[in-house]
């Protein structure tokens, strides 16, 4: 099993399928390349997803969460940041009125609706099933 | 009709020097002075830092608190076709887990899961599953070095609770 990010647009559609080699079951390296797409495509960006190949609750890691404020910051704006588990799905986005990221509820029902969002899920946990790619 | 060569600006920049290009906000624009190509990491974020808190960079608006903690530096040597030494500040963008190094493979029979502590969204490495109820759920004591020094099991340290926000 091995970690794999998907950028998306607004309407759930994929942007760029993220498989650097160096990721691992544990971790995706960063990403000069992954900056580029979302900074080219930040108009209509949605959100960067990514799997944790496992089953069980999915949470974000202090990685994740400083990742996700560092993208924000560098764009000045918001995103979804889905992070997809063999079993459960959270959404998770910056919550102001708590000051830090919470599971986005409203996001996930928006998303989930979407066909194209369905089928990129599909395509993200059939990608998840490759191995070590160093 | 305009030389190609045209197309790449002419900059007077000395030897070893470099331009800093900053992202932040969903602008970008660059350093008005050059800055030394090899300067560490850290002192070119807080350059950044006190640089766009100023409203001195060109391109970005004043932001008062501007933080290039999780931010990286990209290098690029000068090369025929943009013949000056550019640096480039952009946001970092790893997934996973804390304090893996890449390239890690897992035994077969580890996983990761979240720290109990429930507050610091720490992932850390369960080895030896088999022994563990449900698979991925972390043993009783799966707590991160950093909870476990902070006491964090009672859920009462404040250095785990204050990395909830």
């Amino acid at each position: 099993m091995i970690e794999v990010a998907m950028v998306f647009d607004t309407d759930g559609g994929a942007l760029y399928w993220h498989e650097p080699p160096g990721r691992s079951a544990a971790r995706i390296p960063d990403s000069q390349f992954l900056w580029h797409i979302i900074w080219e495509n930040r108009e209509n960006l949605g959100g960067v997803a990514h799997t944790h190949p496992w089953s069980g609750y999915v949470y974000p890691s202090e990685t994740d969460l400083t990742t996700f404020a560092a993208v924000e910051a560098g764009l000045g704006k918001r995103l979804v940041w889905p992070i997809i588990g063999e079993t459960t799905t959270g959404f998770f986005s910056w919550d102001p009125g708590v000051d830090q990221y919470q599971q986005d509820h409203s996001a996930y029902w928006e998303y989930v609706k979407k066909r194209s969002w369905r089928e990129n899920v599909e395509k993200l946990l059939e990608k998840s099933k490759g191995d070590y790619d160093g | 009709m305009a030389d190609q060569d045209a197309l790449v600006p002419v900059i007077e920049q000395p030897e070893g020097m470099a331009r800093l290009n900053i992202t932040y906000g969903g602008q970008q624009g660059d350093l008005p002075d050059p800055v030394p190509f090899d300067m560490r990491d850290n002192e070119l974020k807080q350059i950044a830092t006190e640089s766009v808190r100023t409203g001195s960079v060109p391109g970005i608006d004043e932001v008062g608190d501007a933080n290039f903690d999780d931010f990286v530096v990209d290098r690029f040597p000068s090369r025929e076709d943009v013949p000056y030494n550019r640096l480039s500040l952009r946001p970092k963008t790893p997934f996973g887990a804390s304090g893996i190094q890449d390239g890690v493979v897992l035994p077969g029979n580890s996983s990761y899961a979240h720290c109990r502590c429930g507050h610091c969204f720490d992932t850390i490495i369960v080895n030896d599953i088999d022994a563990h109820v449900e698979g991925t759920n972390p043993p009783e004591d799966a707590y991160c070095d950093r909870c476990l020094e902070a006491g964090c099991p009672d859920k009462t340290s404040a250095e785990c609770l204050s990395t909830q926000s």
